[in-house]
């Protein structure tokens, strides 16, 4: 049973893959392709907090600090280093990873809220850091709140899309390998009861630190994408909040710990962004949060999490 | 030599001595007892020997190895492993699922060989039935086994059952009584706290005593059962195996 | 004496003082049930906006509109732990805490639709006295919500510690089974918890009104410093809201005095992360430990 979900999973996002691949060659107006880009950027942003939170039950609120530190390696690599977009890439995935690994090991010793608020403090240090640092010291590195621009991309949104999508399979692909492998199941018994799971072997402290540095590597990626797709970033845009109430959210609502919450999660609100769009900001957040105080009080295991809780339940 | 030795263990909360400089040898194939009032400091001795609690003195020893201060996990991969009634199974996973986890990561095995180990070792506690169950919704006796189960799975030499009778009724207790005879017969050793008189003294090929952290008595069942400082300390009247003789009619 | 320094000092505590009359609520709702309001803020918000409507209506003092805003968000507080919040709260934390995230950002942004994004500020007779002497400047707004501040902490502190019902929240918080077995209702206990850390949060955002900016996005701060006061006081014990206040006030006033305002903030954030890995359990090391 386990190997036929697997395959069918496997076929969807294959199918869909090849059809987002084709999608430029029907599409040419720029902004439906940056939807789509934005798309399958959500999914992969989604999917990255839900490798860490969703199947840890770790709530991490500050995976933003990790897209930032790739937006940052990048452009420097980029401006300062002259170098290509595809080499700033790696680079700014596994800065991120390092930072994560170094950050993670104080604290992921932490439970529930105290790991909450401390990552959510390290995300805001971050931001502060990038935003600080240059004046305190005199030199000219993260250019402060003025920016960093980086050198213009000579592609349109199609290619983001080609980006998003082959970093978001990536993510995806990592689920795969989740759902169903030995470093998987360690990660279920962690968030079931951790204790118990040290006691039975797991070693816990490895295991969170595997999870928290993979998926900040790849929200460094996602980070280091979006700097040159923008083309101009700043500390508050790419440490911004909202970025990690969007990864929250979305994976939230489409059921975390799952391979398809996210890929639901994120379809569905950023559908939701685009419609409602710019001008309606604050009523995009309301619905949000109503959206929030909804899944967390009738549907907690979110969509995707209360079908196959539904489904198991039937098939007993 | 001895499977697991306890060298002079002292845990401390604060000012009080919790395991006071307590020591005994497990040899192998061996069933120990271990009793005492609630409060003797018996699940600090297990939480310490299982790493969960680092020791503020003494050595713990594992076949031959120096365990002290080690990770649970380590430790658990080692050959030593815990069942208790406190330890919270993987509720949303399933019996199967969870003696799996077990088998990969304490007995170190991959996927497919820790599928074949978690059959028979359900097939062994008799819980083949329940394997597609999820784990928070098995009564009382199963969970009991399970947490066996999953105990075994992680290729114990050495178990420590912390109150795994707890709430079993004499027949489950029976069963219980019956599987733990098994394994000794199969070269594991056993740690067994119980309140349960009758089943300990039955089972155990020799009991240790423990009260306010201290060991007080150590030795055969019928000596330990007439010992005179441990009858004061926690049993009340005398309890022989001759006793129970009389009580099965 | 360095001048600077002293001033630099009496800031830090006034400022400290702010922050622990605001911050005492949130660590009273986390330590009794072990839920992280992330809509804190907005309680602050709710309280300032009170005092500002009451004063553009009719000119109420702000200082008198404390109470009203007490008792308003008392009954708001009390509302929503009872209706909203005890439904998540024999689930793991981690949904109370999307929860109130949910409720912030619903208040945060329905206030901004309602008031729009504007600054607002209160100016009395009194708003620019200080009190100035030595070279020293103390401004008097800022003194009456210190000891505000320290009046409320007593006053929560008096209110556990004597009462009947704080002594029911008291058990509740150390132990909601045994509590329940001894006649406690327990979701009740919850919402007058909320209500009174509800009320105390509103009271210190009135008497903030005088001397801040007051706008609908203010709340997210407020949190965020909230945060960092009772981590370094320890989380659920009253009086380390005073001195998790003070250090707080304290290290970001001398940190702007003599390096920057914006470094400051760094300072801030990194002082909790810090506290976080080194001692959850606070300056005092008698918080709720992770």
């Amino acid at each position: 049973m386990k190997v036929q979900t697997a395959r069918k999973r496997l076929l969807i996002w294959g199918v869909l893959t090849l059809l987002l691949c084709l999608f430029p060659a029907f599409v040419s107006s720029q902004y439906l392709l940056r939807v789509a880009a934005l798309i399958v950027f959500w999914i992969g942003m989604a999917g990255c907090w839900n490798l860490m939170s969703g199947y840890t039950g770790y709530v991490d609120f500050g995976p933003v600090a990790y897209f930032g530190i790739g937006s940052y390696a990048a452009a420097l690599v980029m401006t300062e280093g002259g170098r290509s977009f595809f080499l700033a890439l790696p680079v700014a995935g596994c800065t991120a990873a390092l930072v994560a690994f170094l950050i993670g090991m104080p604290t992921l010793r932490l439970k529930g809220a105290y790991f909450a608020i401390a990552t959510f403090a390290f995300a805001e240090t971050m931001k502060q850091i990038t935003l600080e640092f240059d004046r305190t010291f005199g030199i000219s590195f993260f250019q402060g709140s003025h920016g960093i621009t980086l050198p213009i991309a000579p592609y349109g949104n199609a290619f983001f899309l080609y980006c998003a999508l082959a970093v978001a399979s990536l993510v995806l692909l990592a689920h795969h390998w989740i759902e169903n492998s030995r470093f998987g199941y360690a990660l279920k018994a962690i968030h079931e009861a951790e204790d118990t799971a040290e006691l039975s072997g797991v070693n816990t402290f490895g295991v969170k630190l595997t999870a928290y540095a993979m998926s900040a590597f790849f929200l460094g990626v996602f980070g280091g994408i979006e700097a040159y797709w923008i083309t101009y970033i700043t500390p508050a845009d790419v440490f911004s909040v909202h970025k990690t109430v969007q990864m929250v959210i979305m994976t939230l609502l489409g059921g975390m710990g799952t391979f398809l919450g996210p890929i639901v999660g994120a379809v569905f609100l950023t559908g939701v962004s685009e419609i409602l769009g710019l001008t309606f900001v604050e009523y995009y957040l309301i619905l949000v949060g109503m959206i929030i105080v909804g899944v967390i009080l009738l549907l907690p295991r979110g969509i995707v999490g209360t079908w196959k809780e539904r489904k198991r339940l039937r098939s007993l | 030599m001895a499977v697991l030795a306890c060298d002079q263990v002292l845990v401390r909360f604060g000012s009080l001595a919790a395991v006071n400089r307590v020591g005994f040898t497990l040899e192998d194939s061996e069933i120990l007892g271990v009793i005492g009032p609630n409060g003797a400091g018996k699940t600090t001795l297990f939480d310490t020997i299982m790493g969960v609690r680092k020791p503020d003195a003494g050595r713990i020893r594992f076949l031959g190895k120096d365990i002290t201060g080690w990770k649970p996990h380590r430790i658990c991969r080692l050959g030593l492993a815990k069942a208790s009634q406190i330890m919270k199974p993987f509720s949303s996973l399933t019996v199967f699922e969870n003696v799996l986890v077990g088998a990969m990561h304490g007995g170190g095995l991959n996927l497919r060989q820790a599928r074949i180990r978690t059959d028979e070792l359900l097939d062994f506690v008799n819980l083949s039935e329940y394997a597609a169950r999820p784990a928070g919704k098995v009564f009382v006796a199963a969970r009991r086994r399970l947490e066996l189960a999953r105990a075994l799975a992680c290729g114990a030499r050495v178990l420590l059952l912390d109150e795994t009778m707890a709430g079993l009724n004499p027949s489950e207790t029976e069963t219980a009584v019956t599987l733990l005879r098994r394994l000794r017969a199969s070269g594991v050793s056993l740690i067994v706290v119980e309140h349960n008189m009758h089943a300990i003294m039955d089972i155990s090929d020799r009991i240790l005593v423990l009260n306010y952290g201290v060991k007080i008595a150590e030795g055969a069942p019928e000596r330990v059962g007439n010992d005179p400082e441990v009858i004061r300390a926690y049993l009340g009247e005398r309890i022989s195996p001759s006793l129970r003789e009389d009580d099965r009619d | 004496m360095d001048v600077l320094f002293v001033q630099a000092l009496i800031n830090g505590l006034l400022l400290g003082g702010v922050y622990a009359a605001y911050s005492a609520g949130f660590s009273l709702i986390f330590g009794v049930m072990g839920v992280l309001n992330l809509a804190h803020g907005e309680l602050v918000m709710l309280g300032a906006f009170i005092a500002y409507g009451l004063f553009e209506l009719v000119r109420l003092d702000p200082y008198l509109s404390i109470p009203i805003a007490a008792v308003s968000l008392f009954l708001g507080g009390y509302a929503i732990q009872k209706f909203i919040i005890n439904r998540v709260i024999e689930q793991p934390h981690l949904m109370s805490y999307i929860l109130t995230f949910g409720l912030h950002l619903i208040l945060a942004n329905t206030a901004v639709k309602l008031w729009t994004h504007d600054f607002r500020t209160i100016t009395t007779s009194y708003s620019g006295m200080n009190a100035a002497f030595w070279g020293l400047n103390i401004p008097y707004a800022r003194l009456i919500t210190f000891f505000l501040a320290v009046a409320v902490v007593i006053f929560l502190w008096l209110f556990l510690n004597r009462s009947e019902t704080g002594r029911a929240i008291r058990a509740t918080a150390q132990d909601k089974y045994a509590a329940r077995l001894m006649g406690v209702n327990v979701r009740e206990i919850y919402a007058l918890t909320f209500g009174l850390g509800a009320a105390v949060t509103g009271m210190a955002g009135a008497s903030l009104s005088p001397f801040t900016i007051i706008f609908p996005e203010m709340g997210l701060g407020y949190t965020v410093v909230a945060f960092c006061v009772v981590v370094l006081g320890g989380m659920g014990y009253m009086q380390g809201a005073l001195y998790g206040g003070f250090a707080l006030g304290v290290v970001q006033s001398l940190t702007a005095a003599y390096l920057s305002a914006g470094i400051s903030v760094a300072v801030t954030f990194l002082l909790l992360f810090v506290m976080l890995v080194l001692r959850p359990t606070g300056l005092t090391g008698k918080g709720i430990a992770g």
